[in-house]
């Protein structure tokens, strides 16, 4: 799989696991991942999962994704761009970037994840 | 009090800057989108400014003297359940409808963290504390809600629901608001914005 194709797998799994059950989010990080999530920061798979469990549900329309390899192929880091819509409210513009390293052979888990709503 | 008749629409194709801005503040779910609705009823105009994460409700109001201002009413997209608002939602506010949930305790205690950012950001602008959700259980009225009180807050109880006390509340921020605007608005707010310009 290209990297280009594991961003792409990984985010329409992302963005659909976190709407069906962020809880199954889980097996995505590990201890040595960070998330920046409108600039709170969380540490580990644990607490990362109990943040994104407790912004409840949302629903993602992701619009662009880029991809570039990291410092070499065993990374990846993506951008995301798209809108997210909180419980029946106007969606509103949010901008996400994931860095994702090798765990294994085509194994990945997030390293970095950086969430942030975009305001004008 | 003046009277602000509730017949009149707004013109749709001209977002032009309204006279008034008002802004409603409370945590998710306390009903802020249902009350503004309840009010406005079908005469309103909502807009999604997307870039602004808000909907805004223009509404043209005719006073009692029949002088006619449009007012903005400004709606959050739910991003409260997760974050602070941005700096830009409270910018040239002249008045604040606070809302809380009867039903909620939490709602309640949060106001303390929404009353400090909004004074962050709109040191003198009127507010009106408000407790929503009275028709579950109307003995609820005969409670005391210290919050009012102690910062000295016009306070109502409504139901947007049923529509108990809802106009009356909008009226009276339009009332304040007016009146914030003719002494000379949020001097500390117009005083920044000139040193940031």
């Amino acid at each position: 799989m290209s990297a280009e194709e594991v961003a792409k797998a990984f985010a329409q799994h992302f963005y659909q696991t976190f709407t069906a059950n962020a809880q199954s989010l889980a097996p995505l990080y590990n201890d040595r991942s960070m998330l920046t999530f409108e600039g709170q920061a969380s540490v580990g798979a644990q607490a990362i999962i109990q943040k994104y469990v407790s912004i409840g549900k949302l629903a993602f329309d992701q619009n662009t994704l880029d991809v570039q390899p990291s410092v070499d192929a065993n990374a990846i880091c993506i951008h995301i761009t798209g809108k997210v819509k909180i419980d029946s409210n106007n969606p509103i513009h949010y901008t996400q970037f994931f860095q994702l390293v090798a765990s294994g052979p085509s194994q990945y888990y997030v390293h970095n994840d950086i969430f942030r709503l975009v305001y004008a | 009090m003046a009277e602000v008749s509730r017949g009149s629409s707004a013109d749709t194709d001209d977002l032009g800057d309204p006279d008034l801005k008002v802004i409603l503040l409370g945590d998710s779910a306390v009903g802020k989108s249902k009350l503004v609705e309840r009010y406005l009823m079908d005469e309103y105009s909502p807009r999604q400014l997307s870039t602004f994460a808000l909907t805004l409700f223009r509404k043209n109001a005719v006073l009692e003297d029949g002088t006619r201002t449009t007012v903005d009413f400004w709606d959050t997209a739910g991003q409260e359940r997760f974050t602070s608002m941005h700096p830009s939602y409270y910018y040239r506010a002249h008045a604040c409808i606070m809302v809380f949930d009867v039903t909620r305790k939490a709602t309640y205690k949060n106001l303390v963290q929404w009353y400090g950012e909004l004074r962050q950001f709109c040191e003198s602008i009127p507010c009106i504390l408000v407790a929503n959700k009275i028709d579950v259980d109307y003995n609820v009225t005969k409670k005391c809600f210290k919050f009012a009180t102690q910062h000295n807050l016009p306070f109502f109880f409504v139901s947007a629901a049923d529509g108990a006390n809802v106009v009356q509340v909008f009226e009276e921020a339009i009332r304040l608001a007016i009146e914030h605007k003719r002494s000379g608005g949020d001097f500390v707010e117009d005083a920044l914005t000139l040193l940031d310009s």
